[in-house]
């Protein structure tokens, strides 16, 4: 009992950061319709910058972390101008290559500026553990968990009761019709890019503090986020948080119980039953389209 | 004028038998420095990489996969080498051009790189095939065509055994790191009958380590092998493995993997209370972003390896790496890692070869000029010794400690300490036969105790 307790809270703490990658994707998706495959990318882009801010710039580290969410979020307005907004009213593939040749480019420009050696993160919270009831908590465990739900309530409150966020459903609804009733397009897509890209900063600086080393094999955290979409939905805040809680705590018990290899089949294999049994997720909504 | 043209010849035979001289004394003193003054003759041989005034050799490495953190460092080593080798005039007055070829860590890109350098693009000499599986791949070519392969950063015993005699390998073995890591760490916890797990974090392969070799080794000396924990590249966390590692309670812990997914399996156990049993692990692990992102491992934290980071203390060579590193424009985050010194290593004995070989050289007679490299002291790793029946360059290895002060690590005692333990390699006698754990000299420990 005490194994399955253990490995559910370590899941649920790994799960947290899937959970706030997934959910960057699900707020760009849900104002945009975009599908953004190079969220991964955008992560280590944010891990890396914190260690420039925290290294080189001796920044204090929650300073360092403020300053690299907006600085991202700066940058998501950046690609928004540059690379998205001339491809509106292209067809969605289109775009999505775009994303994808733009994680590419990424890649290559911070192999080219930061080389191949991996970088100490230092973190104030990176090790520290204690034991409650027989389990072992790590405090950067609680923090990561915290920042997921504080996220999903603030997006959820956003979403529902700012202009801004109503603005972003309208516009993911019909642009057609939320630019006749008023609503500046440009801007909602801008701001959505924005947030998304802030929110896959935050979540590669919680990582590279879980991992205490940025490394380029901080990417492969932006695939795991596929499964958490599908199965939390892929227009739903909580839905993103969730989905990737169920993913972590998949591929811990998949580790724990029949060895490392077996959590992707695990997570994976739940994104395949998801797609089967309610292919819109916990959380979304079917659609119901009338001819 | 008869008489002066004499004189000439005369004079001209004494000049040359006293450079070949003077530079055959040079080279025994000191790592090869080849003269300019030594011009080849008028000979080329296209079909295998020689040109008049230019020798091809080639480079295959990860560039763009999963392995560059080890990789290019090691390849970057090799350019510094070459590179001073090329100011000072080169080999025999042709310089040395490297093609390089990204791999990618896959064994399909890798093969193509092979066969490019083997055929269309061909090259005297080839620095690669680290990728275990691309070895594998490749050996049967490499034995069919006798294509000279150099330092390699990985040695599979099938690559050694039976005899290839144009593999010259220059990575340390399995068998001889498990030699000096399990008798090290049973000599330092007093218990010749520790139990034992080993860890093997983020590679693809190298199961083997842990399971034979490091296994048959506890089990001889009368231990208990605890057994072997995998993480693949892609686990992002750590805690359900750690956590069964913990609830075994291990007197010792052995460690094969990635700097990241070591990083993150150590946070693990350290999460789960295993803080203060020895660590002691081989290749990529000795990292300082290892032991300096689990500090709770700091004091408990070794590595076996036959390379010194340039940086380290008591390193003859160093010096003259960190010079040429920083001349080719390296900065210190790539010339200190061990891997540089390893791709350095490989530059100064292929080299060795070269200059051995003579200036008319070939694929044929560059094997014969490296198979002639003996105790080749290169100031940063064991001495080098190949021979007629032998190409395992490097046998000896000895663990190291990461010093806080320094932030890197410190040999623990020299590597001829350690001769005893590695007496037998496995790749060659598949026997461990004459290894004791007790190999160890007491001295060793000491001069632990004093640092």
């Amino acid at each position: 009992m005490t194994k399955f307790v253990q490995l559910l809270v370590s899941g649920i703490a790994l799960g947290s950061i899937y959970g706030l990658v997934a959910l960057g994707i699900v707020l760009v998706f849900k104002a945009t319709r975009l599908f953004n495959f190079a969220q991964g990318f955008l992560m280590l882009v944010g891990a890396y910058l914190a260690t420039t801010a925290i290294g080189n710039l001796h920044l204090p580290f929650w300073g360092a972390a403020a300053a690299v969410v907006a600085a991202m979020a700066v940058l998501g307005l950046v690609l928004y101008w540059i690379v998205v907004k001339p491809l509106i009213g292209r067809p969605t593939l289109v775009v999505v290559m775009v994303t994808i040749a733009l994680s590419i480019v990424i890649s290559a420009v911070l192999a080219m500026v930061y080389g191949p050696i991996d970088r100490v993160f230092p973190s104030p919270v990176s090790s520290r553990s204690f034991d409650v009831l027989g389990i072992r908590v790590a405090l950067l465990d609680i923090v990561v968990f915290a920042v997921a739900m504080g996220c999903v309530v603030l997006f959820t409150l956003f979403f529902r009761f700012t202009r801004l966020g109503l603005e972003m459903r309208a516009s993911a609804e019909s642009i057609e019709a939320a630019a006749l009733s008023g609503v500046n397009a440009s801007r909602v897509f801008a701001v959505a890019l924005a947030i998304g890209t802030a929110l896959a900063a935050l979540g590669g600086i919680l990582l590279a503090s879980e991992q205490s080393v940025v490394s380029t094999s901080l990417t492969d955290i932006g695939y795991v986020a596929f499964p958490a979409i599908v199965i939390g939905g892929l227009e739903s805040v909580p839905g993103a948080i969730v989905g990737g809680i169920v993913v972590g705590v998949l591929e811990l018990m998949g580790s724990g119980y029949f060895g490392a290899t077996a959590s992707n089949v695990l997570a994976y294999g739940a994104l395949l039953a998801m797609l089967v049994i309610r292919p819109y997720g916990l959380f979304g909504e079917r659609d119901i389209v009338r001819v | 004028m008869h008489r002066h043209r004499w004189s000439g010849v005369l004079l001209g035979t004494l000049a040359a038998s006293a450079s070949v001289l003077g530079f055959t004394a040079a080279s025994a003193a000191s790592p090869a420095k080849p003269s300019h003054h030594v011009r080849a003759a008028a000979y080329s041989n296209p079909s295998q990489g020689v040109l008049a005034k230019q020798l091809n050799v080639g480079i295959i490495s990860d560039e763009t996969g999963p392995t560059t953190a080890t990789q290019i460092p090691w390849r970057d080593g090799i350019d510094t080498y070459l590179r001073l080798i090329n100011k000072q005039g080169g080999v025999y007055g042709r310089k040395i051009v490297v093609d390089q070829c990204d791999e990618q860590y896959q064994v399909a890109p890798a093969m193509v790189c092979y066969k490019t350098m083997t055929s269309s693009s061909p090259q005297l000499a080839i620095m690669g095939l680290n990728d275990s599986d691309f070895q594998a791949a490749a050996m049967p070519l490499v034995r069919q065509q006798r294509m000279p392969i150099v330092g390699a950063e990985s040695t599979n015993q099938e690559s050694v055994n039976p005899f290839a005699p144009s593999f010259f390998a220059l990575e340390c073995t399995y068998p001889a790191q498990a030699d000096v890591s399990v008798a090290f760490g049973m000599g330092l916890i007093h218990n010749y009958h520790a139990s034992a797990v080993s860890l093997v974090l983020g590679v693809a392969s190298g199961l083997e380590y842990g399971n034979t070799y490091i296994k048959e080794r506890v089990l001889k000396a009368g231990g208990k092998y605890l057994g072997t924990f995998a993480l693949p590249p892609t686990a992002s966390n750590a805690d359900a493995e750690a956590q069964q590692v913990a609830a075994l309670h291990p007197q010792l812990i052995f460690m094969h993997g990635s700097p990241e997914s070591s990083i993150l399996f150590l946070k693990s156990l350290a999460k789960f209370g295993v803080k203060k049993t020895p660590i002691i692990g081989i290749f990529a692990t000795e990292d300082p972003t290892v032991a300096k992102a689990v500090p709770a491992y700091e004091k408990y934290f070794y590595a076996v390896n036959c390379y010194d980071g340039a940086n380290q203390p008591n390193v003859p060579g160093g010096h003259g790496l960190i010079k040429a590193a920083k001349a080719a424009g390296y900065p210190a985050s790539i010339y200190t890692s061990t891997n540089f010194t390893n791709g350095y290593v490989v530059g100064e004995t292929l080299v060795q070869g070269l200059l051995n070989a003579g200036p008319k050289v070939n694929r044929a007679a560059l094997v014969n000029g490296l198979a002639k490299i003996k105790n080749f002291d290169t100031g940063l790793s064991p001495t080098v010794t190949f021979g007629p029946r032998n190409r395992i360059g490097i046998q000896e290895v000895r663990p190291y400690k990461f010093d806080p002060k320094f932030g890197t690590f410190a040999g623990v005692g020299q590597y001829a300490q350690y001769a005893a333990c590695v007496a037998d390699n496995e790749y060659i006698t598949n026997s461990i036969a004459k290894w004791s754990p007790r190999c160890v000299p007491s001295s060793v420990y000491a001069s632990l105790k004093k640092a």
